[in-house]
């Protein structure tokens, strides 16, 4: 996943405030490498990584735009921006780039003024937007390539958008898992991980550190992150499975292969899963993260298991969640929101359809391998009982063939787990995500809409006490009303913002699918090749020895 | 003279008369219609020597070795099988090596290729010869290829192998004919090429006269063949006077059994093959099931998808046409080798009968009361020139078989080889197109 630098995200911050959040960095002891005025902010270490200042401040994303492949691309490099006021632009596409333009010589002080009305809409401004689009288009361009870091503040018209770039790897999170290890024994016994992790952003107390984690302390991780940033619209990377099979296998010491497999497959998980997490603007500075990452010794996350108190809570919870999910409806009138739910169901469609395919050639391929091993044998007793002897030899030979032929394919099988089949389910479990801050959208919009309900029962109490002239309770009623209707505004004001929220998340969810779409197809097929080069160098070696037989 | 045991319900033939073999349907006989040429009208040739004449046989065939070397008179080709029903049809196409533009159409069924080597069977002395072996019946009904199905491409219900409405797609292997054409080509070529058996009349009619040659029904009885198996496992152990053959035999037991072994592992492979590439075609196809959506990132991830597949189908490919070479090439040699291999231990066996009996008769000698000495002791002269005879024809029948054994697997393991090569490199430059399509794809999209 994290192959790929992360070119560091830049943006500019035209916002004041923005100037603040630097000055806070530069007081904070960490910086070392501070050499740009950068747009540090991202590294918001002191401010928790809330909202809107912070948002997506690093285009963690990987080349995607502009960096690698998208060589034809540099010139627009694509900026996810991550609006601080939700201007309609942000419904805007970009031009043909993956550049969320809310154009930058717009409304940047008339966006506030133009907050959506508690008619819930964003709407797809598209059309009005689509004007100011062109004249976007030009000044991105002229937006630096990628590599240079420093942004220039200049650039950028649009105080509320903070524009991502890759800028080569100044800010870059590599995170690996390696060595799982096994600790203990019997039921009590688990399997812990390194965590080592490069970093170049100064937020981090050094640039390079190891600790070691076990499996629930991931868990515990995504708890928390999923606690502070799931209910503000944020796309917080699911949780790595649990498995019991898999673990009780480890635990009675089971050493097969499929114990060494199911390893494996729970160490590549758990790396996708940090580096997912790494390459969310927000996430990514998250202190919790941080710390995951920094510190020898973490609390144990008793929490996450699943008899705990806390995980009766949460099936509690998740039930409670899952009846509100039936029972509260939305009148969407975002049109946005609706296509985009429908869009997502039908995503997860394809790709279970999708991962079960690839579950079944993984499974042929396996066979066919197991099939060449046996072949290799018979060959191997007809060299032994022949006794021409150049034709012995070469049946001799072409046992060995088959047999690296075997290894081949099964390594073959493999790629086509680990690369397709895993990231299949990567994406699946993401969607689910998604569906969860909808939901939670949703659920803003019921608070909101409740709030609005209660106003109005004040205001109807106090009419009614002005009527009675029940005096007394009026100026009771009157603070009642103040209060409600700071609760109505608050409510809107959430619901826009995690309405808001969610469109950039979603567009980074679809810039990462291409992108992770594209680079893993790219590299199964490039294993398919390879497969192919392994052949024709194995029987190319056999060749002289069959033409020698006689 | 054959041992009969061997060679159930055979109408006893003599084999030195065969000019003009009594049993078999003379050129008069083809003419007449009174027996049913099931064939015969159904030809399609339209061969310039539609007539009934026998092109000289090159010369009278002999238990033993003809005084000249041997050159087969004819090439043959299977050139085609079509169904007619439920029964195949097979065009054969000879020429005769001495003068190519005699050639010979003809149209003959699986049934004809049995009287045929029944027919080189009871009329050769084949006791010192490795009979070719004639290819078993391919299947032709609709249970057989549901049972071939099956067996390449497995029965249990597979992930992916629903249609959209979870339906069970069933896979069903076609009809094998390009594999049968070849395995009676092959098994007319050993025929026609071998020193003893390719004198036979009875080749020369099978290939060139137009009506097949009247059969008589064959049975093969069930009780003989338990009678040979017992017989083989009782005397198959004796111990050979002669340490060549002891370990010829010895060998034959081992490898026989090795290579049947290494012929089905070597088939699971290629059925193997066939299997991924099933479910590389799946994967191509649910991977058009894309969005539907027009407009952002769902266009680039569908046309990531659709280059994607179509990388998928060129490696399928790829594979599939591994699976064939496999099958033509190595399959093919393994596959007749252990058959081959059946008709050696057989001669070997009829030899190590010849070889009981004549130590039998020389037990018999010694045993003898004078009156019955004279008559003992010419069976026993006799026993024993018919085990040299065989074993002579033997020893030179092994030699060639087992050249012919050695030049086979390296032709095949030579043609298995550069088969496997071209369809790796010709599938990675596929895949290079592919990857380099996919790499330069323009994934730029506008987010809505």
């Amino acid at each position: 996943m994290a192959d790929d630098r992360e070119p560091p995200p830049l943006f500019d911050d035209e916002k004041p405030d923005k100037k603040e959040e630097e000055d806070d960095l530069f007081a904070t002891p960490n910086e070392a490498p501070k050499e740009e005025v950068k747009d540090e902010p991202a590294s918001l270490p002191t401010e928790p990584v809330q909202d809107k200042a912070s948002e997506d401040l690093f285009a963690a994303d990987d080349d995607l735009f502009g960096a690698q492949n998208m060589q034809e691309d540099s010139a627009a490099p694509p900026q996810l921006e991550v609006v601080d006021e939700p201007p309609p632009e942000m419904d805007i596409s970009g031009e043909g780039e993956e550049v969320d333009l809310d154009s930058p010589e717009t409304e940047g002080p008339s966006s506030p003024a133009k907050m959506e009305p508690d008619s819930d809409s964003s709407p797809l401004e598209a059309p009005p937007m689509a004007e100011v689009l062109p004249p976007a288009k030009p000044v991105t361009e002229e937006k630096p390539k990628p590599t240079p870091a420093p942004r220039k503040p200049s650039m950028e018209k649009s105080k509320e958008e903070i524009e991502e770039e890759e800028s080569g790897d100044q800010f870059a999170l590599d995170i690996k898992v390696h060595d799982p290890g096994k600790i203990g024994d019997g039921m009590g016994a688990y399997m812990s991980y390194k965590v080592t992790t490069q970093t170049s952003i100064p937020a981090f107390r050094r640039p390079s550190m190891t600790v070691t984690r076990r499996f629930s302390d991931f868990l515990g991780l995504h708890e928390k992150l999923s606690q502070k940033h799931v209910h503000i619209g944020r796309i917080v990377p699911p949780a790595p499975e649990k498995s019991v099979v898999g673990m009780t296998k480890i635990k009675m010491s089971k050493e097969d292969t499929s114990s060494t497999e199911f390893v494996e497959k729970r160490r590549a998980l758990l790396e996708r899963f940090l580096q997912r997490i790494s390459i969310h603007p927000v996430l990514q500075m998250d202190p919790d993260f941080r710390d995951f990452l920094e510190q020898d010794e973490l609390p144990r996350a008793t929490s996450t298991s699943a008899v705990s108190g806390a995980g009766v809570l949460r099936l509690i919870k998740g039930v409670g969640d899952t009846l509100s999910k039936v029972t509260i409806k939305m009148d969407e009138s975002d049109q946005w929101f609706e296509e985009k739910q429908n869009q997502v169901e039908a995503l997860d469609q394809q790709l279970k359809k999708l991962h079960a395919s690839v579950e079944a050639l993984v499974t042929y391929r396996k066979e066919l391998g197991i099939s060449t091993a046996a072949f290799a044998k018979s060959t191997a007793m007809l060299s032994n009982s022949e006794e021409h002897t150049a034709l012995s030899r070469a049946l001799s030979q072409l046992a060995e063939v088959e047999e690296k032929i075997e290894q081949v394919h099964l390594e073959q099988a493999d790629n086509d787990f680990f690369l397709l089949s895993e990231l299949l389910k990567d994406y699946i479990g993401i969607i689910q995500a998604i569906r969860i801050v909808f939901h939670e959208r949703v659920k803003s919009f019921h608070n909101w809409q409740n709030a609005q309900q209660t106003l109005a029962k004040k205001r109807e109490a106090e009419a009614k006490f002005k009527q009675t002239g029940k005096t007394d309770k009026i100026a009771h009623a009157q603070e009642e009303i103040r209060e409600w209707e700071g609760k109505v505004e608050k409510g809107r004001e959430d619901f826009e913002e995690i309405s808001k929220t969610i469109r950039t998340e979603i567009r980074r969810f679809e810039t990462n699918r291409v992108k992770d779409f594209r680079n893993i197809i790219i590299k199964y097929m490039e294993t398919l090749m390879n497969s192919q080069q392994q052949l024709i160098k194995y029987w190319e070696g056999f060749l002289p020895e069959a033409k020698a037989i006689a | 003279m054959r041992s009969a045991v061997l060679y159930p319900s055979v109408i006893a033939q003599e084999g030195e008369d065969q000019d003009v073999p009594s049993r078999l349907t003379s050129t008069k006989m083809d003419n007449a219609t009174e027996e049913t040429n099931t064939n015969g009208t159904a030809d399609v040739s339209d061969s310039p020597e539609a007539d009934q004449d026998t092109p000289e046989s090159s010369g009278l065939p002999e238990p033993t070795l003809p005084p000249k070397p041997f050159e087969p008179v004819f090439t043959v080709k299977v050139t085609d099988a079509a169904k007619d029903g439920e029964v195949v049809k097979y065009t054969l196409k000879t020429t005769k090596i001495k003068s190519d533009s005699e050639e010979y159409k003809v149209v003959r069924l699986y049934e004809d290729f049995e009287w045929l080597e029944h027919c080189l069977i009871t009329q050769n002395d084949i006791a010192g010869i490795i009979v070719p072996p004639l290819p078993p019946k391919p299947s032709t009904t609709a249970q057989s290829a549901e049972a071939r199905s099956k067996k390449q491409l497995g029965n249990k219900k597979r992930h992916g192998s629903d249609d959209d409405e979870g339906n069970d797609i069933k896979l069903v292997v076609g009809d094998e004919f390009e594999k049968d054409c070849r395995s009676l080509e092959k098994y007319l070529y050993l025929v026609v090429t071998h020193p003893i058996l390719g004198q036979d009349e009875s080749i020369t009619k099978f290939l060139t006269v137009r009506e097949a040659p009247t059969r008589a029904k064959l049975k093969k009885s069930i009780f003989s063949n338990l009678s040979k198996a017992v017989g083989e496992a009782r005397k198959g152990g004796h111990k050979d006077v002669n340490e060549f053959f002891q370990k010829e035999r010895d060998t034959v037991n081992e490898v026989s059994v090795q290579m049947k072994e290494a012929k089905e592992n070597f088939m699971k492979i290629v059925y193997g093959e066939q299997r991924v590439a099933v479910g590389l075609s799946h994967l191509s196809t649910a991977l058009h099931l894309g969005g539907q959506l027009q407009e952002g990132a769902d266009v680039v991830v569908n046309k990531l998808f659709t280059q994607f597949s179509e990388g998928l189908e060129d490696a399928k490919q790829g594979l599939e046409v591994m699976a064939v070479n496999d099958e033509n090439t190595l399959g093919f040699s393994l596959d007749l080798y252990s058959r081959y291999l059946e008709a050696e231990k057989e001669m070997l066996y009829r030899r190590t009968c010849k070889m009981m009996e004549f130590e039998a008769a020389s037990k018999a000698v010694e045993k003898a009361k004078p009156q019955k000495r004279e008559m003992v002791v010419a069976a026993r002269d006799k026993a024993e020139k018919e085990f040299e005879d065989i074993s002579k024809a033997a020893e030179k029948e092994l030699k060639n078989f087992h050249h012919q054994r050695v030049l086979t697997f390296q032709d095949s393991l030579v043609r298995h080889a550069d088969a496997k090569i071209k369809a790796a490199r010709d599938t990675y430059a596929l895949l290079t197109k592919c990857v380099t399509a996919l790499k330069t794809l323009d994934t730029s999209f506008k987010p809505l």
